[in-house]
């Protein structure tokens, strides 16, 4: 999938905006910001493959706890964060099942079929930039290519369009 | 009333302090300096209307700032800009070199600077203090004489002279010179006397004793009563990959303390089961009004509306309503707001949402109530499409 927006001098502003929000305190709580780790920027791109904006991880121990989602401009689109109350970190999803590209793969393996190779992950969303997804290509013998969506350990097949999901 | 000199540079340091602070100047104006003199800039009227203070870093020019005079503007910060030098010498001598040139004539005895139509600015050159030429900054066209037709207030055509003060309607004055008044207030507070405000540092304005208001901010919580806040909200994730209708239903309706689960819910609406659950089709947004006022035998009045504005959300949930929002092809609630209350005259200040995102789902339909699900704090209003709202009211008690 190309990654056109994406450069590393970009992503590298970006992780420095992150950094600043949350040191600051203009986003995330004090928990979260004494025990946080700013990850490294990853590229978002819409679901025709075009750069869309940067996913900022914030991660606790081996949990996501939050995230950041920058426009391609720099402008903070949101900061989300995971948990219910205030340092509940231990209910947050898996890091490694956001962030790592093995563990991703693995987990479309109930919905590949024998026939189906699967590809590298890529980071999109499904419609809307909120519903932020892995799409995992699967493809089969003939060279016919399916996505698959993966969202922490959640994995579904694209729904048509003409419903609110 | 006008302002004195005396107090411009205070209020051009009170004022970029306190946009550096909130995060609206970012960090190319760290450790700028406002000096104290800047260039007087007049109304056609011939009264004094802003002051234009040039901004330098070391010994670099590197930018602008505007501070109105005239308390009609109704905010003492018009506008400032980097990258562009305001060199007031400079220009004077441009504009003389022009008159020299092209009308070697001409005789005048002052120069000045004029909002011929603000805010574009020209040079006026006036002889025993009647203006004998003027010539618009740095493209040094003669502006013409003002036009014999009438026409409506505040309607100027293209390359127009005209006066701001003077075609300001009386009302708008008034409530501009109050607003005027409350901000130059701040600024002029006892504690910030003792400091320094020339300099432009983000952590300048965060002091002991002195609070300023950077933001507008509301939680959903238990009362109106600001000094009682707490915030009473809960998140619910989606139970299945297409339920965000139901999760954000739900979490509504938990709010009004009616504990239906989200499966219950899901049937209301329609949305299939757990094994085989479906999304709301598009055609059907209004069945989520019909549901939740079924489900509360009509004790909640619920409204549908329709590419919801920025006033609607924030009339809600000020009044400690949450709302549910659709975007395309997503559902969520809204318990939150928050919005900037410094900003330049005419922009429009950060506005944010406080989001309750059912998205992400747990790893198995139906299993897990309480894992999935995020919460934005905040996501930015101005990029995000908002296509319908609900808004619900609690009739019966």
């Amino acid at each position: 999938m190309s990654d056109p927006g994406r450069n590393t001098h970009d992503a590298a502003d970006i992780d420095r905006q992150a950094r600043r929000l949350l040191a600051q305190g203009t986003s995330g709580d004090e928990p979260l910001r004494r025990a946080g780790t700013v990850g490294h920027a990853l590229a978002v791109l819409a679901p025709d493959g075009r750069f869309h904006s940067w996913f900022v991880p914030v991660t606790v121990g081996d949990r996501l706890a939050a995230f950041f989602q920058f426009l391609a401009d720099g402008t903070l689109m949101r900061f989300s964060s995971f948990p219910r109350r205030s340092g509940g970190f231990a209910d947050c999803p898996i890091a490694a099942d956001w962030l790592d590209h093995i563990r991703i793969r693995a987990h479309t393996e109930p919905q590949r079929r024998i026939d189906e190779t699967t590809g590298e992950p890529w980071l999109t969303y499904d419609r809307v930039p909120d519903r932020l997804v892995w799409s995992v290509p699967l493809t089969d013998a003939q060279g016919q290519v399916r996505q698959v969506y993966v969202v922490g350990k959640t994995v579904y097949v694209p729904p048509p369009g003409d419903t609110f999901d | 009333m006008t302002v004195s000199v005396e107090q411009i540079q205070r209020i051009a340091g009170f004022e970029l302090n306190a946009l550096r602070l909130s995060g609206a100047l970012g960090e190319e104006f760290e450790k700028v300096r406002i000096p104290k003199r800047g260039t007087t800039i007049y109304d056609l009227n011939g009264a004094v209307l802003f002051y234009r203070i040039p901004l330098r870093r070391g010994q670099i020019a590197s930018g602008y700032v505007d501070i109105a005079a005239d308390e009609a503007f109704g905010e003492p910060l018009l506008a400032t800009s980097m990258g562009l030098a305001w060199d007031e010498k400079a220009l004077l001598e441009t504009g003389t070199a022009r008159v020299l040139e092209v009308w070697p004539q001409l005789k005048y005895d002052a120069v000045r600077f004029v909002a011929y139509s603000f805010p574009k600015i020209a040079l006026q050159f006036l002889l025993r203090r009647k203006e004998v030429l003027m010539l618009e900054l740095f493209s040094w066209v003669e502006i013409p004489p003002k036009p014999p037709e009438p026409r409506k207030q505040l309607e100027p055509s293209n390359f127009e002279r005209w006066s701001l003060l003077d075609e300001l309607p009386e009302n708008v004055k008034r409530t501009r010179v109050r607003n005027f008044r409350e901000r130059l207030e701040l600024s002029n507070l006892p504690a910030l006397q003792m400091i320094d405000l020339s300099v432009i540092m983000k952590e300048k304005l965060q002091i002991r004793d002195i609070v300023i208001k950077l933001f507008d901010t509301w939680e959903i919580h238990y009362s109106q009563r600001q000094n009682d806040h707490y915030t009473c909200y809960e998140l619910r994730s989606q139970q299945t990959p297409v339920w965000c209708v139901a999760a954000s239903v739900e979490m509504v309706l938990n709010f009004y303390r009616y504990s239906y689960d989200q499966v219950r819910i899901a049937q209301e609406l329609d949305l299939g089961t757990c094994a085989m659950p479906n999304g709301l089709p598009y055609s059907r947004v209004g069945d989520v009004v019909t549901v939740m006022e079924n489900l509360t035998s009509n004790a909640l009045d619920v409204t549908m509306h329709t590419n919801p504005t920025w006033n609607i959300f924030h009339s809600e949930i000020s009044a400690n309503r949450p709302m549910i929002s659709f975007i395309p092809g997503h559902s969520r609630s809204v318990a939150g707001y928050t919005h900037s209350l410094l900003n330049f005259p005419g922009q429009v200040p950060y506005r944010g949402l406080l989001v309750y995102d059912p998205w992400p789902p747990p790893a198995t339909n139906c299993t897990d109530p309480e894992v999935g699900g995020v919460i934005t704090r905040w996501e930015n209003f101005a990029t995000q499409t908002y296509q319908f709202a609900y808004s619900s009211v609690l009739r019966q008690v």
